[in-house]
């Protein structure tokens, strides 16, 4: 026995947007692991699939000024949230005379998780946690133990600073119990004198039980002073300390729970001068979203902003239990829930800058960096260009954060049973152990269990590899692998497309498509925001054509960060399917304001705008389709052209064997199919590993798989709407899959270019 | 010695794995064995695949994934070690066939589930709380 590939992979690199358009700039940062040099080198990516069974990996190289080798240098991404407080005058360097008020909420305050979390029963994190110190505040430098901060050391509340040189701490006798909500007081005398640290623990509206349950009860120690502080210069952050890494300051000691009613006095004569209150539910902003910035509500105005992605609009320690948007009541939302596993911004110096040339065709594109002869793709997409093109591809980069760097089948016991197999893995997932650091998926849980909830696009994406598979397809290509199975279909077929993203369809709406023919969607746009779902509606409305060739399609409630749109936010509510449920009233996305959800739960079911719905789930095997009465009808004889009566549609493929299977959606009229919609083919047999999707319930009752119950299918549809637009629908993740079998001659690439060929044709469809 | 929600948790959870184990060594057949080995992915019969869900939501550290050496294989198994590169480690037995790296798994399985009686028959705990 051996352990294989891990750390093989010796450069990696991320960059500043996963979309740039022609005459803009792209910035690429880039670490190496012990390589002396790097090369550097724009590709095309045209197909990523590397199996025989395919077209294989095929990408072109681009000559560009990018092009050489680079020296290489290592920089560390180091996770944890905090607030950095901006503090030019120093008012925060040394303590004296300070009161310091904070409440906390710790949820992690030693290294003792257990149990199985989440839908898939996680019970292990392979992102180290070492909880023994955790920050709630301060300047403390552990380097040169300078500064000063109040921490938690394993679990118990902890002063420490420097007293003329030398390192002092001050400690509460018990550690501090999970979830529940404590205040911190630390008095400190302005000369000598006694340092006092008080714990109470706190009522809660959401929680009158648990304290005394718990046997809390308030704690205080002291320790004597003589006024000689020694100040780190180090800044002031709550909910991690500053470590120096390069010529960068990263998190160190990062805390796992919440932190709020963060407030510090200075003792004056007999009173106490407000120093700095920071308001953790405040914004500032017109729309009152919680975005990076953080208030001060002293006169100092020592504002703060987050780092990292700390999780803001989370109930505080005045929470009254009746609101559940963060904008109704600010005062009951004061706090932040922090992790030491956060990552928003890899925070990587800028290894070169890309402007993208005003004659590069939109696409698909990558740099290529090789190292000790290995390659890592950091891709990105060229937007339309002065060019126009009559079709797009909807590239769906929601999805493609929100499963990113995704490692559930290395620490969750029901993996094995949501596939149906025993996962497959690959060097790619292997490196991904040994980086933790690149962080989590919107599918996972952090250290301290509850869900994740944001994603960001600056920092190695290793599931976004070209030629990665993930472990729960039985080998076939999922995300932006299965998506160039259709770029690369389109270029067999000679139709020149743009590529376009979800972050630029959410940021400019209908005016980024009014100008297309036809719309392609990629094989999973699971994760779609409000303004996106509007613009596909006004686009079909306006006499647009709309080629849905996926599966679980506009699905759940999705946000891009306004301020920052490398960081995408995905909620989850308590219904339907999902793998992780964010806490009552803590369900409301702070970057749009939007409800957590399923589009369907919120008015907006794909059935609306794609004909067809989530059904169900599987990846033991993937299945044909068969041809239904609607297929004949005259309306639909452009689809069928060249295919026989009986032809099963399908059944062959690189993603489980057929064209219907993964994840699929079915014909579900009342949840607002449009009428005359016709149901053109259904899916074959599926086992019982395909279940019911969880929306679709509102008992369990037995029979929930595809060999029992009826809507357990996939569902081929067309409609075509007043305007002269409509839309085409797979409601399959693997029908991508099998556009390439037999060198692109089959029936579904046939069926597919019949599709695409009517819907270029001005001719409003009948 | 206080016992705390996570003992109380395990402990249950012991109660309900004795049962689990007693049924799947009961439903464990050579049928069983003969419908995976014919086809790994599509077992249809209810029995068979209550055992496969027995076998399959079993803790994650050092159970089994199936390791892909190449775009077309080998498949080699492997058992999850945290703690070991990459947080795996891999057998040197290579598959020409993914499917039959998974008859592999299931094997693996019988044997340390039924033929060398790994399933440890655990007497109730009793008393041991405070």
């Amino acid at each position: 026995m051996s352990s294989p590939t891990s750390a093989n992979q010796k450069v990696y690199g991320y960059t500043d947007r996963l979309s740039a358009r022609p005459g803009e700039q792209l910035t690429l940062h880039v670490s190496c692991e012990e390589a002396e040099s790097y090369t550097a080198t724009v590709v095309q990516l045209h197909h990523g699939f590397d199996g025989s069974a395919g077209p294989g990996f095929q990408e072109t190289v681009v000559p560009t000024a990018v092009d050489g080798t680079y020296p290489g240098k290592h920089y560390e991404c180091r996770p944890g949230s905090f607030v950095e407080v901006n503090d030019p005058a120093g008012m925060l360097t040394d303590p004296a005379g300070f009161e310091v008020r904070a409440a906390i909420f710790p949820t992690l305050p030693r290294d003792d998780r257990s149990g199985t979390l989440g839908a898939y029963r996680i019970s292990h994190s392979s992102v180290a946690f070492k909880g023994e110190h955790q920050t709630v505040l301060g300047t403390w430098d552990a380097t040169t133990s300078t500064g000063w901060a109040l921490t938690l050391d394993d679990g118990r509340p902890t002063f420490v600073w420097n007293e003329a040189g030398e390192s002092r701490t001050m400690q509460l006798d018990t550690a501090l119990t999970a979830h529940h909500w404590y205040e911190l007081v630390l008095r400190v005398p302005a000369g000598d004198g006694d340092i006092t640290l008080t714990c109470t623990p706190l009522r809660h509206a959401m929680d009158l039980v648990a304290p005394a349950s718990a046997r809390l009860s308030p704690e205080t120690a002291g320790a004597k002073t003589a006024g000689r502080w020694m100040a780190s210069g180090m800044p002031f952050r709550i909910g991690a300390l500053a470590a120096r890494s390069d010529s960068r300051l990263v998190a160190a000691s990062a805390f796992n729970g919440k932190i709020g009613g963060v407030r510090v006095h200075r003792r004056l004569g007999n009173g106490l001068e407000l120093v700095a209150q920071w308001h953790f539910g405040r914004s500032e902003r017109p729309d009152r979203l919680l975005l990076s910035a953080v208030v001060d509500e002293s006169p100092n105005r020592l504002d703060g902003r987050c780092v990292n992605g700390p999780v803001r609009g989370v109930t505080g320690p005045t929470f009254q239990g009746r609101v559940e948007d963060f904008r109704e009541a600010p005062d009951e939302y004061d706090a932040i829930h922090f992790h030491d596993d956060d990552i928003a911004d890899a925070d990587w110096p800028v290894a070169l800058t890309f402007d993208v040339p005003l004659d590069l065709a939109s696409g698909v594109y990558a740099f290529r960096l090789t190292a000790e002869g290995r390659d890592h793709h950091v891709p990105f997409f060229v937007g339309p260009g002065q060019r126009a093109r009559d079709v797009a591809v909807l590239f769906p980069t929601g999805t493609y954060l929100a499963y990113a760097n995704d490692r559930i089948a290395f620490e969750a016991d029901s993996m094995e049973m949501l596939l149906g197999h025993t996962p497959i893995v690959h060097s790619e997932d292997l490196d991904l152990q040994d980086h933790p650091e690149f962080g989590r998926s919107c599918y996972e849980i952090h250290n301290d269990g509850s869900g994740v909830i944001f994603s960001t696009g600056r920092r190695p994406l290793i599931t976004m590899q070209p030629r990665y598979r993930a472990s729960f397809m039985s080998e076939g290509p999922w995300g932006l692998p299965a998506d160039l199975c259709i770029a690369h279909w389109l270029e067999e077929i000679d139709c020149e497309f743009d590529a376009i993203t979800d972050e630029t369809l959410d940021l400019e709406g209908y005016d980024l498509i009014s100008r297309y023919r036809v719309i392609i969607t990629g094989s999973h746009p699971e994760y779609m925001t409000r303004g996106e779902l509007d613009a596909l509606a006004e686009f079909t409305a306006a006499g647009g054509r709309l080629m849905y060739l996926g599966g679980n399609g506009f699905y759940a409630t999705t946000s891009f960060d306004p301020e920052d749109r490398h960081i995408v936010e995905v909620r989850r509510a308590d219904g339907g399917t999902r793998p992780h449920q964010s806490p009552f009233a803590e369900q409301r996305h702070t970057t749009s304001g939007e409800s957590a959800g399923l589009w369907r739960n919120k008015g907006k079911a794909p059935e609306r705008l794609v004909g067809v719905g989530m059904s169900a789930q599987g990846f033991d095997r993937c299945t044909y389709y068969q041809r239904l009465d609607d297929s004949f009808d005259a309306r639909a004889a452009f689809i069928f052209e060249g295919i026989g009566a009986e032809e099963l549609l399908g059944d062959f493929g690189i993603i489980g064997g057929g064209a219907a299977g993964s994840e699929i959606d079915f014909y579900n009229p009342r949840l607002g199919t449009p009428p005359d919609t016709l149901v053109l083919a259904t899916s074959g047999p599926l086992s019982d590993t395909y279940l019911l999707a969880a929306e679709e319930l509102y008992e369990q009752l037995p029979g929930l798989g595809g060999t029992e119950q009826a809507s357990v299918r996939s569902d081929v549809v067309y409609a075509s709407l007043d305007g002269g637009g409509g839309f085409f629908s797979v409601g399959s993740i693997a029908w991508t899959g099998s556009l390439s079998h037999n060198g692109y001659q089959n029936n579904i690439a046939l069926l597919t270019a019949n599709v695409l060929r009517r819907f270029r044709d001005s001719e409003p469809l009948k | 010695m206080i016992r705390t929600a996570a003992d109380r948790v395990a402990e249950l959870l012991e109660v309900f794995t004795q049962r689990s184990m007693a049924r799947l060594r009961a439903e464990f057949t050579d049928e069983v064995v003969a419908l995976h080995d014919a086809d790994p992915l599509w077992i249809l019969e209810d029995g068979a695949n209550r055992v496969l869900r027995i076998l399959r939501t079993q803790p994650i550290q050092g159970k089994h994934l199936i390791y892909a050496a190449g775009p077309d294989g080998p498949w080699c198994l492997a058992r999850v070690t945290h703690g070991a590169p990459g947080n795996l480690v891999v057998h040197a037995d290579e598959y020409g066939d993914y499917e039959d790296a998974m008859r592999a798994v299931f094997h693996e399985r019988k044997s340390e589930y039924l033929e060398t009686n790994a399933v440890r028959e655990l007497p109730l705990r009793k008393g041991s709380g405070s």
